[in-house]
């Protein structure tokens, strides 16, 4: 292997950096309020009667995760109840359910930023998706020190996605079981 | 308080003058007032978009020792304006950067940007003297532009090394991040820079990276931001949006302020 193409020798660079760092940043707002306050009461009501309870005792090893149930007709109740069953059943700190036009409807535990990334991300898949042989209807990329995972679902009302946030990307069986919730929620929205 | 980024590099053609007015037009389309001001005396701002050409602005103010702002131009988007450099006769060049340091021009309109304006862009010329290093003495951030090439990568230590020098002697400009430009991941030796600066600069370096798309040579012969080069704006211009995203989490940039809330869709 030849030599590098920047010439850099990394101690000396490393000192560099460190005398023209900036002053850390604030901690990020770590929610969004508008989704989050006035729902946090009945989302949390919700979640708790939506959630179907894990089977006692079940015999293989494997973790279940409960399938979630839906017992609200109210638009708003259902996205929280998908939000919240997402955050106790999935290994995620934030997520978010947006619309094809990149509109949160619901969100908890996610910044402003990664709020402000969904709709340039799915304007993004729309034309990734015209690409033939590519699903762009659930992936993961590196957000920052997070990696956000999502799933999308098409509806007659248009696309919706829901989105998780973690240090690690959830696993194709942990989408397979977003994509339902996901399926379950919007169903007749 | 208003907030001041430079775009800086000692290598000239990577691409400066496209990120900042590209940040500057995503930033504005964001809701944030912003100001984009061209420090470079070939008028690169002026040189980029159609409809400014040789429009008084900040060698004017200097000249007539006017006001900072003076020359300020609307743009489209009621949140963007912009001040160019205006005509600088070609043996003025060297003056320039003196007479910008004895006025502390760019400190002063910093400071006029208080009152109107979020967010203030310095699109520096190349090199690490004269203007570039009058922009940098006065904001508050840099951002560093590298193309993916060897050249480029070589050159970012003496940035870095004249921040810290600057930093040193009182200045309180500090480094925002690295970006990278014109990547391309099917050239081998672009590819091996991209991996370098994410490798020596992993801490510095934004997510975002600007690649090498013909659209820019559309945008750049139309004198448009890539944003308005048709109605239906190429896919790269999402990059922008991407990036001042970045930006903002990093200057942990509050917007609006107290006074922020609901703003009428009609009046």
């Amino acid at each position: 292997m030849g030599r590098s193409v920047s010439w850099t020798e990394p101690e000396k660079l490393a000192a560099l950096l460190a005398s023209v760092a900036p002053p850390r940043p604030a901690a990020l707002v770590p929610l969004v309020p508008a989704m989050g306050a006035m729902r946090a009461a009945g989302g949390a009501r919700a979640r708790t009667a939506a959630v179907t309870p894990p089977a006692p005792a079940p015999p293989a090893p494997k973790k279940v995760t409960p399938r979630l149930v839906q017992t609200s007709d109210n638009p708003s109740d259902r996205l929280d109840a998908l939000v919240g069953w997402t955050l106790d059943h999935q290994p995620c700190t934030g997520a978010f359910v947006a619309d094809d036009n990149g509109l949160t409807l619901a969100a908890h535990g996610i910044s402003e930023a990664h709020v402000a990334l969904v709709g340039p991300l799915l304007s993004a898949l729309v034309a990734v998706r015209a690409i033939p042989g590519i699903d762009a209807s659930r992936g993961a990329l590196w957000l920052g020190t997070n990696m956000m995972s999502w799933v999308e679902t098409r509806t007659e009302r248009g696309g919706f996605c829901l989105g998780a946030v973690g240090r690690e990307a959830l696993s194709i069986e942990a989408l397979d079981e977003l994509r339902d919730a996901l399926d379950t929620t919007v169903r007749g929205l | 308080m208003t907030r001041s980024i430079a775009f800086a590099s000692l290598k000239g053609g990577v691409g400066k003058t496209t990120a900042a007015l590209n940040c500057a037009f995503a930033l504005a389309r964001r809701g944030l007032r912003t100001l984009i001001v061209d420090t470079d005396p070939q008028g690169a701002i002026g040189l980029s978009l159609d409809g400014i050409g040789d429009r008084p602005g900040l060698a004017a103010n200097l000249a007539n020792d006017g006001a900072a702002l003076a020359g300020v131009i609307k743009t489209r988007l009621p949140e963007l304006h912009l001040l160019p450099m205006g005509h600088v006769d070609a043996l003025n060049v060297d003056r320039l950067a003196v007479e910008a340091r004895d006025a502390d021009v760019l400190r002063r309109v910093i400071d006029f940007a208080q009152r109107d304006y979020e967010i203030v862009l310095f699109d520096t010329p190349a090199g690490l003297g004269g203007m570039t290093r009058v922009a940098l003495e006065a904001v508050e951030s840099v951002i560093a532009v590298v193309q993916c090439e060897p050249l480029a990568l070589r050159s970012l230590p003496r940035l870095l090394e004249l921040l810290a020098h600057l930093r040193e002697v009182g200045a309180s400009c500090s480094l925002l991040g690295v970006l990278s430009t014109m990547s391309s991941f099917r050239d081998p030796v672009m590819l091996a820079s991209l991996e370098e600066l994410w490798s020596f600069y992993k801490d510095q370096i934004f997510e975002t990276a600007i690649p090498r798309d013909a659209a820019f040579l559309q945008a750049s012969r139309a004198g448009v931001p890539l944003g308005l080069l048709s109605r239906r704006p190429p896919a790269v211009a999402a990059v922008f949006d991407r990036l001042v995203g970045e930006i903002e989490e990093r200057i942990d940039l509050q917007k609006g302020g107290e006074d922020d809330g609901p703003i009428r869709l009609v009046d």
